[in-house]
């Protein structure tokens, strides 16, 4: 028994020891910095309750960062101003030093300074109180926050009324919420920390922090605050960015607010933390960064109405990686490799000609490349040749008419009860002759948006007559030429975003001028400017200005606001039109916006890629807003014409454009090119046979295929409304409907090959040219060869050929 | 390996051996029902059964939820109730919460191992049966027989509860046959005698935070309910004669927010969150009825004052009034627009009042059920009314202010406002006063008729020993006051006495002046006639002294010319005789012309001295003239001036009085607190 004793403990001490080694030896390397940084960069305290946490942050030369907080050498240069403790500093005389951080051979210093060290600061029940019901999630939407509160009680959502706020806990139901005797005994009290029967549980701990707050705001007998209060003017999140190395790295994150009154705070522990991929990286309540899967995520920090964000990404422990020197065509190609560069991801290879020209012609122009194009393309050797396909390309009326569907969309052309056929006839018309003539979108915008008149003689107008509700056009021009979804903010400041409902009723009121009037023929009206009608704030009550969506407020005593506003819109001077447009043309190539959806910007749902956006946004104002040209640099880019085939560092990347992205093909394209290769024309109402489903004006024109396969209805102004998604209806209508095999038999293609005395391996050979854009392989001829050589009416067997051909996710898909 | 077992076994053994030893059986009424009322029963209750668990009674637990048994008697590990809140299978309860502590869970799952018992054999279960019935044969109206209710002189005098500063209000109520007020501590009643403001005795409320006072229709009993808000809930009445407790009733899941008792006392009505109205029987403490009908929180609710109706309000504005004794709906009063926050019945019970957030006051008849009259009572929204016995109505609110109205809602009276929003509102038992208290914790008694302060009451009393020792202070302050009154007033009453004295002074002076003036004026007037007198002569002398010369002057000339003649004709004796003749007379009228003259200048110089003593003599009699007028007017003067002495002397002997009778009531107040300080004492 004590041999066996013995054996265990010696392994357990070589186990040890090997655990130890590796600590023994990282302590004793010591750590190569290429860049030292600490958070926040100023630091200054204010009153007795000031207190400030600090992190260090350390960059290695791989691009790695490690929160060496603990790790630093810290210390200040006069103890007498402040007091550390771990990484928190308090006051403890006004003054001023120096706090001096030294790791890896690197130093730096960050200066403090200290006012009214000794006072203390009255609590606050809008800047100390508030906070702590978002913290806590007292006033989030499933909670007391949503519209008719909770269990009969209410709180404004993400407290965006604090004034209404301290009057249900105080004073709504007299002596039930709160007692200022016994404050330990609120209801409040009690139910947030969970000591009677609460359905959102246990919020907080007796003795904690929020708690504390709470309990000092009731010893003061609960007092509102004087309307001269402080209000934050602005959030800062620190560190901006990380890379973490390996599943449980951590970082910690320091939040802080600016007031009006010039002072700032440490809000890190009143802040809420959020991630957008917890997958890759969680984020605790108290601020702490731990790395999961490799990945990106986006942290946020939500405080007061300001939502901040950081990027973090993470990547495998230890993980060794050299970039295969990808040739780059243009700008586009650097900037998505660089994001590639920081993920330590490698872009698949170069597509194929025969798949490069399919996804282009489906791109590009919503049709199938003809066998007689697919052979000219292939026979050609220019090196340039795909280039000179793109131009090509876009030289095509089809062109134009694909982006006409695509506007039409977004300005929802549709009739109605209220509006005619002939005035969305006349519409779609306008905007067709507008993008046909390549008019640069800011001029087609502007003419739009300030468009006054008959909606007959001037069809732009009609914008204004298919939505008449004020706040809905607003919303609907922010969507669509902004991509900012300000809905929320209608009835409370938005939760994951900057916008307060006074940017939202500011904004609206630009569209509150606008007149409309009957003319002779019942079914055109006039729009002009009124002149009069303002938008009131439905909380605070009284006039909006009107204010441009992030932007000044212009002068529009005695002008037409509409005017005024779409000048601004359609200019650089609205730092979101030209990234807008931008992303929404990427969208269209790669099948996801670098925003994505393209009419969701929001601070919560960040950019994949903002320094390629930028570039895009500020090529296509260069570009004087022809967006042709800025599809040939996308379509151009290394970057559009990668293989959709993943290799072993990006198969999990969905949002980098490290690989194609497969998609299933849009409705009316779908149809278009179904008919296309079965030679079979369609009748739509109002149009000649053999239109295209592209060419329909009306969006409430739709067939039983447009619709299964997701057209949009046009009823909103949302990106959401064309859908992708496969459903089991698509394809019982592909196995079964009369898009294949009616189709087929009546375009008779084989038909008619066959009376051609074509052998049938050649008509194999065009089928798989009009549908795949390729020759079948070595493997798939010979089976069909055989299948075909073993049925004696061969016509039944092609057509079967044909009709498996266009049920194969090849056919279906834009690869 | 066999060691290990072997050890294993032990542990095990032991572990039984331990539980053998435990004592008593785990049982649902002993162990359990506490543990599933303070952690469950707020979402598996017969009102909200979650999952369709009801988890309040025995029966009902074991029927199970929705998804079937919760308890599988014997085992534990099988039990839903018992791996869901261990935390070993979903779903987690209690929801969002950490879990149990280990404790708790270890009881619930010794009960369920130990078969799920009731209760042990040995403490069957048994109705809590009232200490007394305080059921009534007949509803006596007016004033009832006997003494006015007072509280005994037992009662502890000591708050229970003593905190840093008072609470809002949340209840209030006045005895309607003494005088004799309850008020809202923290977890207790202080009551306070209406017309001394004397802390009469504090009953304890361990319960929670009170939200309602009642007194009963005969002023005998005094009900209170609140709880601990999100927890419990509960009502107790207490006799006001002995200060003892007689019925408790409620098993609330909630703070109760408005009760009642029957004018008969064999009901007691209860609502709350749970928006239920619940009517208990005073005799054994069962539930008679469970009303559900309102959609909120029922926030008001009274019993007419002949029993025989119940009215309740809820937080939605809902009204309804139903038969008290079969709980059927009765009418439902439809015109509120927000919150009910209370209901009063007028003395004759033919009239409903209702007070609401949405500002009014309104009335209701209860042949039709129809509204008789509403009007805007309070700003912001109405938060207490009630009627007084003479059919007048108090009522405060949202603006701060308190109003009293008459019965057609015309306003009487409005109180100076309070420094936030008023609470609630009382008339005293003779509606002399009005009490009514505040957000902030402020409560105020009003003289109704001139609507003077008379006292400010709080909610947080100091114990009696610093109230004492505050009495004591105050014993010195007036006593000082008074010293300070006392001096005032004989200073005053001096300065009076010498006041009354000047002015005596100046009236006699007064007659002395006239009589001098009187006597000039004389002396003056005969100085006038002396010297008029006196010029007449002298005027008289003159002209004769004028008329003298003349004839001297003549018989100078007939002498002279008879001289001539004489010495022309010398030896004319008759010449010379006659000149001699002549002469002679000559001589005489000069004689007696010079003797004129002289009279005539002796005349002129006494009239002379006569105007100048006449000038001196109108000089006196205009001085004493002046004089004389002069003093009227200082009598005048001086009469004000003692007769505002006088008044303040009479005030100052006032505030002396004043000052001795506050002094005598904080002695009084001390001697009391005093008495019941060595009562105390003796006691302990």
């Amino acid at each position: 028994m004590g041999y066996a004793n013995t054996t265990p403990r010696l392994f357990v001490a070589v186990l040890l020891a090997s655990l130890l080694l590796p600590n023994f030896r990282v302590a004793a390397q010591t750590p190569s910095v290429a860049a030292l940084e600490i958070f926040p960069p100023v630091i200054s305290l204010h009153t007795a309750r000031g207190r400030q946490s600090f992190v260090v942050k350390v960059t290695q030369p791989d691009g790695i960062t490690r929160d060496v907080t603990s790790q630093a050498n810290v210390r200040l240069a006069n103890p007498a101003v402040v007091k550390l403790e771990k990484n928190l500093l308090s006051p403890l005389t006004d003054g001023v030093t120096d706090l001096i951080v030294e790791y890896g051979g690197r130093a730096l210093t960050v200066p403090i300074s200290v006012k009214s060290a000794q006072a203390d600061r009255p609590i606050s029940f809008k800047l100390d109180v508030m906070p702590v019901f978002m913290k806590a999630g007292c006033n989030q939407g499933s909670c007391h926050g949503a519209a008719r509160g909770k269990d009969g009680f209410r709180l404004s959502l993400f407290g965006f009324d604090p004034d209404g706020d301290h009057y249900r806990l105080t004073r709504e139901i007299n002596g039930r919420r709160v007692n200022l005797a016994l404050p330990q005994e609120s209801l409040l009290i009690e139910k947030a920390a969970g000591k009677v029967p609460h359905t959102g549980g246990e919020r907080m701990k007796p003795g904690d922090e929020l708690y504390q707050t709470l309990i000092r705001w009731l010893d003061a007998s609960a007092p509102n605050d004087p309307p001269t209060v402080a209000t934050p003017i602005a959030v800062d999140f620190y560190p901006k960015n990380a890379v973490l190395d390996g599943k449980g790295a951590t970082q910690q994150m320091v939040v802080r607010a600016k007031y009006s009154d010039g002072t700032e705070r440490d809000v890190t522990k009143l802040a809420l933390f959020l991630s957008n991929n917890d997958t890759s990286a969680t984020i605790s309540t108290a601020g702490l960064v731990t790395a999961n899967e490799r990945g990106e995520a986006f942290v946020m920090a939500r405080f007061s109405t300001f939502t901040v964000g950081a990027q973090i990404i993470v990547l495998p422990k230890a993980l060794q990686f050299t970039w295969p020197n990808v040739p780059e065509k243009n700008y586009v190609d650097t900037l998505v490799f660089n994001k590639l560069k920081k993920l330590r991801i490698t872009p698949s290879e170069l597509c194929t000609d025969e798949i490069f020209l399919r996804r282009a012609y489906i791109d590009i122009i919503g049709m199938m490349p003809t066998v007689e194009e697919y052979t000219r393309f292939m026979t050609n050797s220019a090196p340039t040749k795909r280039e000179l396909l793109v131009d090509e390309l876009l030289g095509r009326k089809e062109f134009a008419e694909l982006w006409v569907l695509k506007w039409a969309e977004l300005l929802q052309i549709k009739s109605s009860q209220q509006v005619s056929y002939k005035a969305m006839l006349l519409y779609y018309n306008w905007l067709t002759e507008k993008l046909a003539s390549n008019v640069p979108m800011d001029v087609m915008v502007q003419e739009l948006l300030g468009a006054k008149g008959g909606t007959f003689k001037s069809p732009a107008t009609n914008y204004f007559q298919n939505e008449t509700d004020t706040l809905k056009i607003s919303e609907n021009i922010a969507q669509v030429f902004m991509g900012m979804r300000i809905q929320c903010s209608q009835c409370h400041n938005h939760p994951f975003d900057r916008w307060t409902m006074d940017d939202y009723y500011s904004f609206a009121a630009f569209f509150s001028q606008i007149g409309r009037k009957g003319t002779d023929d019942p079914r055109e009206i006039v729009v002009f400017n009124s002149g009069g009608g303002e938008v009131a704030h439905p909380i605070k009550g009284g006039v909006m200005k009107p204010k441009f969506l992030g932007g000044a407020a212009p002068d529009t005593a005695g002008k037409d606001r509409r005017e005024i506003l779409a000048k601004w819109l359609a200019s650089p001077d609205n730092p979101y039109f030209a990234t807008n447009l931008a992303n929404i043309v990427w969208a269209q190539f790669f099948g996801i916006g670098i925003i994505d959806p393209v009419d969701d910007v929001r601070v919560s749902n960040p950019s994949s890629n903002p320094e390629l956006l930028a570039e895009l946004g500020k090529r296509f104002t260069e570009y004087k807003y022809d967006f042709k040209k800025l599809v040939r640099d996308i379509c151009t880019s290394r970057a559009y014409q990668l293989a959709t085939q993943p290799n072993a560092t990006n198969e999990g990347d969905t949002r980098n454009f490290s690989h194609a992205y497969v998609r299933r093909i849009k409705a009316e394209t779908f149809l278009d090119c179904i008919s296309q290769v079965t030679e079979t024309k369609n009748k739509f109402p109002g149009l000649p046979l053999g239109a295209r489903a592209v060419q329909i004006a009306d969006g409430t024109t739709s067939t039983y295929f447009l619709s299964t396969f997701g057209r949009a209805t046009r009823e909103t102004a949302c990106s959401c409304e064309v859908k992708l998604d496969p459903t089991l209806s698509q394809s019982l209508h592909l196995l079964n409907g009369e898009a294949t095999t009616q189709r087929i038999a009546q375009g008779n293609l084989i038909g008619r090959r066959l009376t051609e005395k074509k052998p049938p391996a050649e008509i194999i050979d065009e089928l798989y040219m009009r549908c795949l854009a390729r020759k079948p392989d070595k493997e798939e001829k010979a089976k069909l060869d055989q299948l075909v050589g073993v049925e004696p009416d061969k016509k039944k067997a092609l057509d079967d050929v044909f009709w498996a051909i266009l049920n194969t996710r090849e056919f279906m898909f834009n690869h | 390996m066999r060691l290990i077992l072997t050890m294993l076994f032990a542990v095990l053994a032991l572990a039984d051996a331990r539980s053998a030893e435990a004592p008593a059986k785990v049982t649902f009424a002993d162990h359990v029902q506490p543990i599933l009322r303070a952690k469950c029963a707020s979402c598996h209750n017969h009102d909200k059964p979650s999952g369709g668990l009801i988890m309040e009674n025995y029966t009902t637990l074991l029927e199970g939820g929705s998804s079937g048994a919760v308890i599988k008697p014997g085992d534990p590990d099988g039990s839903k109730l018992y791996v869901s809140m261990a935390h070993k299978a979903m779903p987690f309860m209690p929801p969002k919460s950490p879990p149990l502590p280990k404790e708790t869970a270890e009881v619930i799952r010794q009960w369920i191992a130990g078969g799920a018992l009731d209760t042990a054999a040995s403490k069957p279960a048994a109705p809590t049966a009232p200490k007394t019935d305080i059921g009534l044969k007949a509803i006596v109206k007016g004033k009832p027989d006997g003494p006015p209710p007072m509280p005994p002189s037992a009662l502890p005098l000591d708050p229970l509860v003593r905190t840093l500063r008072a609470n809002s209000l949340t209840a209030l109520a006045s005895n309607p046959w003494s005088p004799l007020l309850a008020v809202s501590g923290q977890k207790q009643v202080i009551l306070y005698h209406a017309d001394t403001g004397d802390v009469l005795g504090v009953l304890s409320f361990p319960e929670g935070q009170i939200n309602v006072l009642k007194f009963s229709r005969n002023g005998s009993l005094l009900l209170a309910a609140g709880g601990r808000a999100g927890q419990s809930g509960k009502v107790v009445v207490w006799s006001v004669a002995t200060g003892q407790r007689v019925v408790e009733v409620g098993d609330e899941h909630d703070a109760v927010l408005a009760a009642d008792i029957s004018a008969d006392q064999t009901q007691i009505a209860l609502g709350g969150p749970s928006k239920m109205i619940r009517i208990y029987s005073t005799k054994d403490g069962k539930k008679l009825f469970d009303i559900k009908k309102h959609t909120d929180w029922v926030t008001a609710l009274e019993y007419s004052p002949d029993g025989v109706l119940l009215a309740t309000g809820d937080r939605n504005g809902g009204l309804f009034v139903w038969e008290s004794y079969t709980a059927r709906e009765y009418f439902t009063l439809r015109g509120h627009t927000a919150a009910i926050t209370e209901v009063s019945w007028r003395a004759d019970s033919n009239v409903l009042l209702s007070a609401s957030e949405d500002t009014t006051l309104r009335l209701w008849e209860m042949e039709n059920g129809s509204q008789i009259k509403s009007w805007g009572a309070h700003g912001g929204g109405v938060q207490s009314a009630k009627f007084g016995k003479d059919g007048r109505i108090v009522s405060c609110g949202r603006d701060l202010v308190t109003k009293i109205w008459d019965g057609n809602g015309a306003q009487q009276k409005a109180f100076e406002a309070f420094p936030d929003v008023a609470l609630r509102a009382t008339f005293s038992h003779d509606g002399s006063h009005v009490i009514a208290g505040d957000w902030s914790g402020h409560i105020r008694v009003w003289n109704a008729a001139d609507g003077k302060l008379t006292a400010n009451l709080t909610s947080n009393p100091l114990p009696v020993a610093d109230r004492l020792v505050q009495a004591t202070k105050d014993v010195e302050a007036k006593h000082a006051a008074y010293n300070q009154a006392v001096a005032t007033a004989s200073a005053s009453q001096s300065a009076a006495v010498k006041a009354a004295a000047d002015l005596a002074a100046a009236q006699k002076a007064i007659g002395a002046t006239a009589l001098a003036a009187k006597a000039a004026a004389d002396n003056a007037t005969k100085a006038k006639s002396a010297a008029d007198q006196a010029n007449a002569a002298a005027a008289g002398a003159s002209a004769t002294a004028v008329a003298k010369d003349v004839v001297a002057k003549a018989y100078a000339e007939a002498a002279a010319k008879v001289k001539d003649a004489a010495d022309k004709a010398k030896d004319n004796k008759d010449l010379a005789a006659a000149a001699m003749k002549s002469r002679e007379l000559a001589t005489q009228a000069a004689n007696e012309s010079a003797a004129a003259q002289k009279s005539a200048a002796d005349l002129a110089t006494a009239a002379k001295t006569f105007a100048a003593q006449l000038a001196a003599a109108q000089q006196a009699a205009t001085t004493a003239a002046s004089v004389a007028a002069a003093a009227p007017k200082a009598v005048e003067a001086l009469t004000t001036a003692s007769k505002a002495a006088a008044a303040k002397a009479a005030a100052d002997k006032a505030a002396v009085d004043q000052a001795a009778a506050a002094l005598a009531a904080a002695k009084a107040q001390t001697e009391r607190l005093k008495a019941v300080t060595v009562a105390a004492t003796s006691k302990k």
